[in-house]
Formats: C-alpha cells, structure tokens, sequence
C-alpha cells in the first residue's frame, strides 16, 4: 500500500496531466474529495471535465502524476478495482443496459456490489430470497417514484434520453458506494427532470455520513446549489472557486 | 425405431451444448466459437480415463466435465477484456489449437485415428447399452442441464450477465463488474459440454479430432442464434433445427449422397437468411450489434 496524498481525502489528483497526442488535456491538475464532501467542477465544452472524472475512476490512465483512492495509489489499476472499492459512475451520454428490463436494472442496482453465486442462484437459499426480496422491494419503490411502474417490464433500450438520463440517476440511487462521480447529471433534461435529478443525488448523499459526490457540470445554475466546494476547469487548468 | 431414438440422442447432446454455449452467447453477449474445444476436452478426457486407466463412465465423465472447467478458466480470464470481433477470432483460433493439438498428440489423443473401443455408458451396475436406453439417459440429462442453466440465468445472476452483455462500461460504473462472472459462466458452460462430451464418446465408442472442429463450432452457434439467444427455449429449438435438417436431406433429397455438405449448404444459407431478416432468430432473444 502506498500512502501518497496529504491528508484523510477519500479521491484525490496530483499532478495529473493527460494528452490524447499533441492535445493536453488534463495539465498538472490537483483535486482532493474527502469524505462527506460534495464537489462540482465545473467548466464549458472541452475543458476536460469528462476526461478528469474518467481520470478519478480508472477509465482513463494519466500520462503523469498520481490519483489516490482512499490514500491508496491506483497506477495501473483497471477500472473494476476502483469499482469495487466503492466508485460509482454516471456518464454525460447515458449508458443503460439496453437489452434488460426497467425493473431488472434497478433490481440489479439494489443488488450491488454484491452478487449470488452460481449454488445460491440455483438454490435460492434463505440468503439470496432476503437479498432479491430487498433488491426488489426498491426496484419497485424507485419505479413508483419515477411513475414508471406500467413501464416495469419495457427495455431500457427504449427509454428516451431524458428517461435513460433519469434510470442511471434512480440505479445510482440505489446502489451502494462510497463516492458518485456524475457527469452532467441534468444536461439534456427539462427543468422539472432536472430538479427531481438534483434531489435524488442529494438524497444520496446524505444517506450515508461519509459519501462523496463529485459532479461535472457547465450550469452554472446547479452549481449555486449547496457545494462544499466549486472546482472550475479550463483549457485543462484546474482552479478551485 | 432405433434410429428413431438415435436421432433423439444425437439432439440431447447438441441440446446440451446448445443450452450450455447459450450462457455465454445469449446472456453473456459472447460469440464465442470454441465450444466445441470444451465438447473435445471432455470426451477425450473421459475416453482416456475409461481406455487407460480403465475408470467406469461416470468416474471418466466427471473427470472430463472437470478438466473442462479447468481448460476454460484462462479462456474466461482472456475473454473478460475481449469485445465483438476480438472475441469471435479468439475463440476461433482457441478451437484450431484445440484441433491442432487432438490431431497431432498422437500418444495421448491417437491422432487423426483418434480414440477406439470406448466403453459403453454405465451407471453403476446399470449398462446402458441399448441406443433407446442411452437415448432417454441423455434427454433426461438435457432436461436437467437446460433446468439448472434456466433457473440461474433467470435469477439476480442472470440480471449480472445481461448488465456484461450490454455495456460492460455501464456495468463497471454501477458496481456491477466482476471478473468472477466472467469465470463462473465460462465454468458452468465448459461443464455441461464437457459432460455432453462424455457421453458422445461413450455413445459412438469412437472419436477422432474432425468431430470437433469448426464445422462443429459453427453449427453451435446457429442453433443458439436460430432459435432465439437468451430465450428459456430458443437454443432447444435451434438444435432440433439443425439436427433435423440432415434427416430432411435424406428423407427427401431423392437419393443425394453428399449429405453432409448440402446439410452445411442449407445451415449457411438459413444463418444468413435469420442474419438479416430475424436476427433476433425464431423466439425472438438476444440481438448483437
């Protein structure tokens, strides 16, 4: 274990540059998410918000310097080791799973990160019916709250871009992590989608003392919402606010 | 009758290879052509046992479903980071090696000639000898197979493949990923065609490498695609498509000698066909893109 950034920080950048070829994107960025913390960054078109949230979770590898998870470095790890130490991530074009169901995604969402095995799925044993019945119970609730609960059974694929916007905000919801990393959680969504968005991420937050929310945004608008802290992002320059 | 009971057999044992190849195709999203590599594992292990160390059946039969499993662990590690085509070549060049490997291991696997006088299924004091007698046996283990394959994929589990299957970038976002997916699933499909294997070289007491080369891979993966990825029965149904076909060539082909060649022809031109007009194949399952 290699313990490398300064203080209790459950995420946090040093250094971090990042270059697609001649393009720099990310240069010598630091940034520090501690525990309980709600962080955004905010910063227009290409500024680099997306490869940095991409940076923090694995999915794209910096060129230089370090990111540190929990005080632990993280070089060379893939991106399901920062997955399962407890990152959840949301992207600014929606990702659903298109071939399931509405209520299998958030079933599976109340399921994370734990998953039955092969002997407990054939069984059913008493452990696997309390933890489907539990999955399943705020699959239903989370369905009743979007008013979906005639949709249960439609794909994902389906869903329009606001809709699908919204499933991976409800499946966040559900989920059980320790810092969400949410790209542009409310771009693309109408006033009314977006202010329910802005309140389930909030919820989630403070389900749980010590979950960090780390949110990328260009709207300015959100961003007057209560932050502990206002990063903004330029040309690959990161200043906090 | 016998033949009759012949043909039943012949369909358990692709049932059983169909079902099992549908976890990794239809629920996982793999195109993954070197089942029969894994249908090859088993019966030449189990062939081996029953020939060289003189083990009955069903010693030799969960010895080869082990070494099975064993053999398709790497697979299942390499193919967590493999998508689409790279997947397809993969797994194809797996197969060749497979084949290469059957046919020039000749101290171990008897080369071109392959494995002879394979002993007959037993089951304890039980010979099953008589092809009607083998014939239930292995559709009983097909309904078997399909029921515990059917009551995992349609379980909590079941939701974790699908979540693989359509975006593993997704899955890995929602805490969903886990490499043990990957190898678990690529476990219970080597085993059950490991245990199809078993009984194929018990049944035809003879086996040699062109059994399970990529004629075989290909025929797999149209009876999962035919009949419906993912679907409760879409593989069932695909398996007794292609495994009636050559008996339809024959029942009414007036007379055509080279069976095995128009009965490739015919599963080519159905494969497109269902490619471009029903690539959903017949009930309707999984859809690659």
């Amino acid at each position: 274990m290699n313990l490398g950034n300064s203080n209790n920080a459950v995420v946090s950048a040093q250094n971090v540059t990042k270059r697609f070829g001649d393009v720099v994107c990310l240069k010598q960025v630091n940034l520090e998410v501690g525990a309980g913390e709600k962080v955004a960054v905010v910063g227009g078109n290409g500024s680099g918000k997306t490869v940095l949230l991409d940076v923090l979770c694995g999915f794209v590898r910096p060129n230089s310097g370090n990111v540190f998870l929990n005080g632990v470095i993280t070089k060379g790890r893939h991106p399901a080791w920062f997955s399962r130490h407890g990152i959840i991530r949301t992207f600014q074009s929606p990702r659903v799973f298109e071939q399931m169901a509405i209520e299998e995604c958030l079933t599976l969402a109340g399921w994370v990160p734990e998953h039955p095995g092969l002997w407990s799925s054939l069984v059913r044993n008493r452990w696997y019916t309390q933890r489907h019945a539990s999955a399943l119970g705020d699959a239903q609730r989370a369905l009743a709250f979007a008013g979906w609960e005639q949709y249960a059974g439609q794909q994902a694929g389906q869903l329009s871009y606001g809709e699908r916007k919204f499933l991976t905000i409800l499946q966040l919801t559900l989920a059980k992590g320790d810092v969400a990393i949410c790209d542009e959680p409310a771009a693309g969504l109408d006033s009314t989608q977006a202010t329910r968005v802005i309140e389930m991420l909030d919820r989630w937050h403070s389900e749980q003392e010590n979950r960090a929310l780390i949110v990328a945004t260009h709207d300015l608008e959100y961003v007057s919402e209560a932050f502990d802290r206002t990063y903004r992002i330029s040309d690959g320059h990161l200043l906090e606010a | 009758m016998n033949y009759v009971f012949y043909i039943l057999l012949v369909f358990g044992i692709y049932a059983i290879l169909s079902v099992s190849l549908d976890i990794l195709v239809g629920h996982l999203g793999l195109l993954v052509l070197c089942h029969s590599a894994f249908f090859a594992v088993g019966a030449y292990v189990s062939a081996s046992m029953m020939l060289n160390a003189g083990f009955p059946f069903t010693m030799a039969a969960i010895i080869g479903v082990v070494a099975s499993v064993l053999f398709s662990i790497p697979v299942g590690f390499a193919a967590r980071k493999l998508r689409g085509d790279a997947v397809v070549l993969g797994s194809f060049s797996l197969l060749l090696i497979t084949v290469d490997l059957l046919e020039n291991l000749r101290g171990i696997t008897g080369g071109l000639d392959g494995l002879r006088d394979i002993p007959s299924i037993r089951i304890g004091s039980w010979s099953v000898e008589s092809t009607p007698a083998q014939a239930v046996l292995v559709v009983v283990v097909a309904i078997i197979c399909w029921g515990t394959i059917r009551r995992i994929t349609s379980s909590a589990y079941g939701n974790f493949l699908h979540a693989l299957r359509d975006d593993p970038h997704a899955a890995v976002g929602l805490r969903s990923y886990s490499t043990s997916l990957y190898l678990r699933s690529f476990s219970l499909a080597s085993g059950f065609a490991g245990l199809a294997g078993a009984f194929y070289a018990s049944h035809m007491t003879y086996i040699n490498p062109s059994v399970f080369g990529s004629d075989q891979a290909i025929a797999l993966i149209a009876m999962v695609l035919l009949g419906g990825a993912s679907r409760p029965l879409g593989p069932v149904l695909g398996a007794a498509i292609v495994v009636s076909i050559p008996e339809l060539v024959r029942a009414f082909g007036g007379g055509i000698s080279e069976v095995g060649a128009i009965n490739y022809a015919i599963m080519g031109i159905v494969l497109v066909l269902f490619a471009t007009l029903k690539p959903r194949g017949i009930l309707g399952g999984y859809e690659f893109r």
